[in-house]
């Protein structure tokens, strides 16, 4: 269960990856979720919403350091022993499993309100997640390459707003700074789990890096280029529509487009959709093949593409299995809890596991 | 082996593609479309319902884009409880399915706006993400279906009429204009009262006759031609127009001239004790436009400095009744101050508080006037 060499991504991509995996749909949202909790200071909450990850980035490259080469089901059989490291991964593969499903579903709706309303659901799910089943059966070379073409699709929408922010934009919406107290920016932070989950997936992913030196610096890079675009997004849609307003758009984000005509092209917002499309199908993809990966590594099978096609059937039932749109999102805070939840006590447990072996082992060494 | 398999999966995904391609639940043929492209809110009078609980009378202006027809634009004008009822009572008028997405413009009936919020009314639209939140608004005077049918010879329908009339009144006039985002962003935001254009139907012309102040989103405020200037100028509104005044020396009127200019706002904001003190400065920039004694401005050594004053002693006594007027008889903000009082205070403020606040303030108006150039002759 060693990484092969075939299997390797350098640290550009692991960086490409890991902002692939958080940046999708919930950038679309986070400037109402973060309004919601805590008005003005919207922007605080981004970067208070970043601590977690970064030390959950922090905990697993020191886990994946430790043990070079070993892929995560192999680690985690290695530190907690065969059946409970089994456990460990089951518990990985069911995260990403719904993580891929509640993303899924989110871009669905996102499409059918502003693209295809009369498409039933389960027909764009099943198309979204058959791309996406392809991306994930690619291997990480290929996913790693994607995540990096893909990447550079984001700008483009993303510039699209600037009109809007030259004409509407007023920075009193951002006053006063720092109004709310310590309890409120806390529960902001957490608010914003679901936006920055995703970063999990580097425990996965970093065993595969080529240079092991520049996995943290990677990964650290691409928590603060995630939380930049983040930070943009939601200051120009709070600057634009102000809190309260804000608040009241389901995806503010794409609302902001639609405040200013640009002379030819007229409405920025669709426009911004079909690049968006190639942007969050990126973290379904990521997270369909990190629970196709570890289940691959867990059970020795050797295709990865029988193990995406077994999940397909499953992705697909939890993607359609909400009836609206606020099951929807509630699904979407359960997979941010989880997330974090996730994110922090796995490697942190791993940690914990890895130095008392350490300790161990070093102990009998001294014996014999 | 393991190619064969991706080829196998490479195939089931373009087939299930193929298989499902969305298109076929949302295509749409082009000849089976209607496009409204102004529609207009009333409330219906009793020969007007289509059954007797009905409320409201939205009009829709579509083009025609069949070839053989004896009108190229039809006004359907129907009835409903809610406009929702109405859209669906539409589709009976219409074997075509209604596309909103290429909505222009919508036209408020003075009456309705009255007595109706305007967030409400307008709820279907900003719900709908079809529809752009770009679309300008204005209130009619008398019905707005009327307005929709007024005849014009000038342009392919009253539509695209009342649409270029209304997006580019503020490149040529002192005068606002309101999309369906910044009249939510004033009521909800800012708790300011929206400034919506006012046009009436005049002499065959739909013409511009001041503008509306919708407090609370509904109570109707009249403003006419100079009041709507002075407000677009206290608000910060950025439009550029013309300005005819008399040049006074010594309180003697030498002249009279023409400014053409844009012109922008600064506020500064001061609080002593729980009392707000606002400096409004409107700064005008331009250039002589035209004048009445035509003779070398040289003729005059500081005529530039002359007009400047005498516009900025216009401007700034027409600012400080209106400041007057806003605060002892609206008494809620027409000034859109209300953001800067958010902006400066710490606790949670209602729209109740801003409107104590802006009766209760002290507000100075400034104004500085630049004149850039006298045109083509000195």
């Amino acid at each position: 269960m060693k990484t092969e060499m075939s299997y390797t991504i350098t640290s550009k991509q692991l960086l490409f990856t890991l902002i692939s995996c958080m940046l999708g749909a919930g950038i679309l949202s986070l400037p109402r979720v973060t309004a919601e909790a805590v008005g003005q200071d919207a922007w605080l909450a981004v970067i208070l919403g970043g601590i977690i990850p970064l030390v959950s980035i922090w905990l697993s490259n020191k886990v994946v350091s430790r043990h070079p080469g070993l892929s995560f089901a192999a680690l985690t059989e290695k530190l907690a022993g065969k059946w409970a490291g089994k456990l460990l991964a089951a518990v990985f593969v069911t995260y990403s499993v719904i993580a891929s499903a509640a993303i899924l579903r989110v871009f669905t709706e996102v499409i059918t309100i502003f693209l295809l309303p009369n498409t039933p659901i389960l027909v764009k799910i099943l198309l979204g997640l058959a791309v996406s089943a392809y991306m994930a059966s690619g291997g990480i070379k290929v996913l790693g390459r994607l995540n990096e073409f893909l990447f550079y699709v984001l700008l483009p929408p993303l510039f699209l707003s600037i009109p809007a922010v030259v004409k509407y934009a007023d920075l009193h919406y951002l006053m006063p700074v720092l109004n709310n107290n310590l309890a409120e920016y806390s529960k902001a932070a957490f608010t914003t789990g679901f936006a920055y989950s995703g970063f999990e997936a580097i425990i996965v992913f970093a065993p595969y890096v080529l240079k092991k030196k520049e996995t943290l610096k990677a990964a650290v890079l691409a928590l603060i280029i995630t939380i930049m675009i983040y930070l943009y997004a939601v200051i120009t849609t709070v600057t634009v529509f102000g809190p309260e307003l804000t608040q009241m758009f389901t995806w503010p984000t794409l609302r902001l487009l639609s405040v200013t005509e640009i002379p030819v092209l007229e409405r920025i917002e669709f426009i911004a959709i079909i690049a968006w499309i190639g942007v969050a199908i990126r973290p379904v993809s990521n997270q369909y093949f990190c629970a196709g990966l570890i289940i691959k590594d867990a059970f020795g099978i050797k295709s990865l593409s029988k193990v995406v096609a077994l999940l397909y059937p499953i992705i697909a039932a939890i993607a359609w299995y909400p009836k609206n749109i606020g099951i929807v999102f509630r699904l979407s805070d359960f997979v941010g809890m989880y997330s974090l939840i996730l994110g922090t006590a796995l490697p942190l447990l791993l940690l914990g596991l890895s130095l008392i072996r350490g300790k161990g082992r070093a102990r009998d060494e001294k014996k014999t | 082996m393991k190619k064969r398999h991706r080829y196998i999966l490479l195939s089931s995904v373009i087939i299930i593609n193929a298989l499902f391609l969305a298109g076929c639940w949302d295509e749409r043929e082009l000849d089976e479309l209607v496009i409204p492209i102004i529609i207009g809110y009333d409330y219906a009078n009793e020969e007007e319902k289509e059954q007797p609980d009905d409320k409201y009378l939205i009009s829709a202006g579509f083009p025609i884009f069949y070839e053989d027809t004896l009108q190229k634009y039809h006004v359907d004008i129907t009835s409903g409880s809610m406009e929702g009822e109405v859209v669906n009572r539409r589709n009976t008028h219409f074997g075509e399915q209604l596309i909103p997405g290429q909505l222009q413009v919508v036209v408020l009936g003075e009456e309705l706006i009255s007595n109706e919020n305007i967030i409400e009314l307008t709820d279907i639209l900003s719900r709908n993400p079809a529809v752009k939140g770009a679309i300008p608004m204005a209130v009619s005077k008398g019905k707005a279906a009327d307005m929709l049918s007024v005849p014009v010879k000038q342009y392919p329908n009253p539509g695209i009429y009342i649409q270029k009339l209304i997006k580019n009144i503020r490149r040529t006039n002192f005068f606002p204009t309101c999309t369906l985002f910044e009249s939510n962003r004033h009521i909800i935001s800012n708790h300011t009262a929206p400034l919506l254009p006012y046009i009436v139907h005049e002499n065959g012309n739909i013409v511009f006759a001041g503008s509306c102040l919708l407090n609370g989103g509904k109570r109707i405020v009249h403003l006419d031609r100079e009041k709507t200037e002075t407000a677009v100028m206290l608000r910060g509104i950025r439009s550029r127009g013309m300005i005819t005044y008399d040049i006074i020396e010594n309180n003697k009127v030498i002249g009279q001239i023409t400014f053409e200019g844009k012109n922008k706002r600064k506020v500064k904001v001061k609080k002593e004790g729980d009392r707000y003190i606002f400096n409004i400065l409107i700064k005008l920039s331009g250039r002589l436009y035209e004048r009445k004694k035509n003779e070398p401005v040289i003729d005059h050594k500081d005529f530039i400095k002359l007009c400047q004053k005498s516009l900025e002693d216009l401007i700034r006594k027409r600012a400080e009744d209106f400041v007057t007027i806003v605060q002892e008889e609206y008494g809620f903000d027409a000034l859109e101050l209300g953001i800067e009082i958010k902006g400066h205070s710490r606790e949670k403020i209602s729209k109740e508080d801003i409107d104590r606040i802006i009766q209760e303030s002290e507000i100075s108006v400034e104004v500085k006037v630049c004149i850039d150039n006298a045109g083509g002759k000195i």
